[in-house]
């Protein structure tokens, strides 16, 4: 889903636009094929997004009850994987807005953050710690980072999706990787030994 | 913050700025602007050491678990997907005491279930009803107006 060349035709979305065809017409494998790819990410972008789990399970629900409902006149403009993942978080946006758990108002930098997890930690422990930093962050922040290094989609499709300029969207993921690494530092060193 | 023009040269803060917001793997930058980030890396090597803390962070990024799903809601997802609809099943359903009604009758729902099944008739994306379910809605709402018609 990065960005690819606009003039030249995408062999990715026109094996999509079959399957989906495929999908609408019955078949059963090509429903379980779409199905066994894409729910897992957009149960994680939903679960991002809300934080809460039945609810993230509701609205991955709902994702593809809308895919079916398109999948009769799919026109290859787009990957599956990105029109999901808008569809998922404008579910998500509507349903927590709705509940008034969502909210547009960035936190200021850390100047002086306390310190991070032990650098001890492992496996479980670690991912848990690092799963918790990324949870903690503004809710645009989260979303601009779920939507970009954990869905793969390409910068304009995520603006797109949030309905923000390219240049906001690099805001939102710049704050949000600083306010991870300064809420992760203890435990970016070894990372940062291995590559370098 | 704007996006380099195409084949222009990448200054290094606009490098890290990109590196900031987008991570340690050129190939996810806009795409206007990766050919000039491969050729600062390849001539200063200030680049690389950006790069290399910006993959440290990815790293530990991706070692968030990440929420699968269970076997009901797979299931769940999938009894919603389209079905292939047979028109005699569909009939079937709708009319189970088919055998008691005059010959005209079950004609004119067989036809009008084969209509209403082989019409395609064109879905917004974000329609819930899948072509199948509506083209069998109508079918269904054929026989509910009959019975009420007949006083069955």
């Amino acid at each position: 889903m990065r960005d690819a060349d606009p003039d030249s035709p995408d062999a990715e979305h026109a094996q999509d636009a079959a399957l989906l065809g495929a999908a609408s017409r019955g078949d059963r494998r090509a429903s379980r094929a779409l199905v066994e790819r894409e729910l897992p990410r957009v149960l994680a972008l939903a679960e991002r997004m809300t934080r809460d789990r039945a609810e993230a399970q509701d609205i991955a629900q709902d994702a593809f009850l809308r895919l079916w409902g398109a999948a009769a006149d799919w026109r290859p403009r787009a990957r599956i994987g990105t029109w999901l993942a808008t569809v998922t978080y404008r579910l998500a946006l509507d349903r927590l807005r709705r509940a008034r758990r969502w909210s547009d108002a960035e936190m200021p930098e850390i100047a002086d953050p306390a310190p991070g997890p032990d650098a001890a930690l492992i496996g479980r422990d670690r991912a848990r710690a690092v799963d918790a930093a990324i949870r903690a962050l503004p809710d645009r922040q989260r979303a601009a980072l779920a939507l970009v290094h954990e869905q793969g989609l390409s910068g304009r499709d995520a603006a797109a999706t949030m309905e923000i300029s390219e240049d906001a969207l690099e805001s939102l993921l710049a704050r949000a990787r600083r306010r991870l690494r300064q809420g992760l530092a203890g435990l970016d060193a070894p990372e940062r030994e291995k590559i370098g | 913050m704007s996006e380099t023009p195409m084949n222009a040269t990448l200054s290094l803060e606009r490098f890290a700025a990109l590196a900031d917001a987008y991570g340690g793997d050129v190939d996810a930058w806009p795409v206007g602007e990766r050919d000039a980030a491969r050729a600062l890396l390849d001539a200063d090597d200030r680049a690389g050491a950006i790069l290399a803390d910006a993959r440290a962070l990815d790293a530990l990024l991706r070692e968030a678990p990440v929420a699968a799903p269970d076997a009901a809601l797979t299931g769940r997802v999938l009894a919603q997907a389209p079905r292939r609809v047979d028109w005699r099943d569909a009939l079937a359903e709708l009319l189970p005491f088919r055998a008691a009604w005059p010959a005209p009758a079950l004609l004119s729902a067989a036809l009008l279930a084969g209509l209403a099944l082989g019409g395609l008739a064109p879905l917004d994306e974000f329609a819930g009803a899948t072509e199948a379910s509506v083209a069998l809605g109508d079918a269904i709402a054929f026989g509910e107006d009959w019975l009420e018609e007949t006083g069955s």
